[in-house]
């Protein structure tokens, strides 16, 4: 069991909604998850390069990318972060409506490290978040 | 919310090893592990066999591990699954390394069972809910 301490997640999304449902799902029992939001492409890539007005942030430790994004889709995001090798260590789980057999085969063709497609129900939406939670958190090294 | 039970793909080759990854697999009730020590297996070479999962020990006397997952990077069928890290290794040399080799994941073997089954569990859990790269995921 770990014990506590600071584990940063940049979510690169660009609906509200799901960020609140994030913020919402994610307990605060065990490690402490400090969220990072960013609502497109361009601005993740600012914040892993800590281009202003992220040069005071940390690099995150897991990275919760959509691939519907304005500005850069998410694929492109994933690629930059896979082929750089200052941010290709980062585990990245893409989080998406899509449950396209050409998105999930073309995300793990990037190295994405695992799909998961957004639940509608907001239970099993509760449920992916806390897994994700309990596996990325808690048991995984990152 | 459906899930799926998972085919696993276990490279190990010490018996005490694969009794206990398959006593939690077992246990969380998978749709079942194979067991290989090698990718020369011809088991690999048949297409329903195919898993959704590979789980790697880093530490395998006969074969290095670590070149084990770059072979499973280039290996036509097993390329795109995910692979599992599952070690006693705790070197932060060996979990950068596996991450720049797209690994999926990486744990550190808790020395406690029941640790190590909480830690299989998590894992089973997580996966059953993500989407697998091969045709599997209609499963």
């Amino acid at each position: 069991m770990k014990t506590k301490k600071r584990f940063d997640i940049l979510i690169v999304e660009d609906n509200p909604a799901d960020v609140y449902l994030i913020r919402e799902c994610l307990s605060d029992r065990g490690i402490i998850p400090h969220l990072h939001i960013v609502n497109d492409g361009v601005e993740a890539l600012k914040f892993l390069e800590r281009q202003p007005p992220f040069d005071d942030k940390p690099l995150p430790k897991l990275v919760i990318l959509d691939l519907n994004l304005p500005k850069i889709s998410g694929f492109q995001v994933l690629e930059f972060i896979k082929k750089d090798n200052r941010f290709k260590s980062i585990p990245v789980i893409i989080l998406s409506t899509s449950s396209s057999i050409k998105d999930i085969s073309h995300s793990y063709s990037l190295n994405a490290n695992c799909y998961v497609v957004k639940p509608k129900d907001l239970e099993d939406f509760s449920r992916v978040v806390g897994s994700i939670e309990d596996f990325w958190l808690e048991t995984a090294e990152v | 919310m459906k899930t799926r039970t998972l085919k696993i793909l276990l490279i190990e080759d010490n018996k005490a090893e694969v009794y206990q990854v398959l006593d939690a697999i077992m246990t969380h009730n998978e749709d079942g592990m194979d067991v290989i020590s090698s990718l020369e297996e011809k088991r690999l070479n048949n297409r329903n066999n195919y898993p959704d999962l590979i789980i790697l020990d880093l530490n395998l006397p006969q074969h290095s591990g670590r070149q084990l997952i770059s072979d499973i990077k280039k290996h036509e069928e097993l390329k795109t699954n995910p692979i599992i890290v599952l070690t006693s290794s705790d070197m932060e040399d060996d979990i950068k390394t596996s991450y720049k080799k797209n690994i999926s994941s990486y744990i550190v073997k808790p020395p406690e069972n029941e640790e190590f089954q909480r830690a299989i569990f998590s894992a089973l859990d997580f996966y059953s809910i993500t989407q697998m790269p091969t045709n599997n995921y209609t499963r």
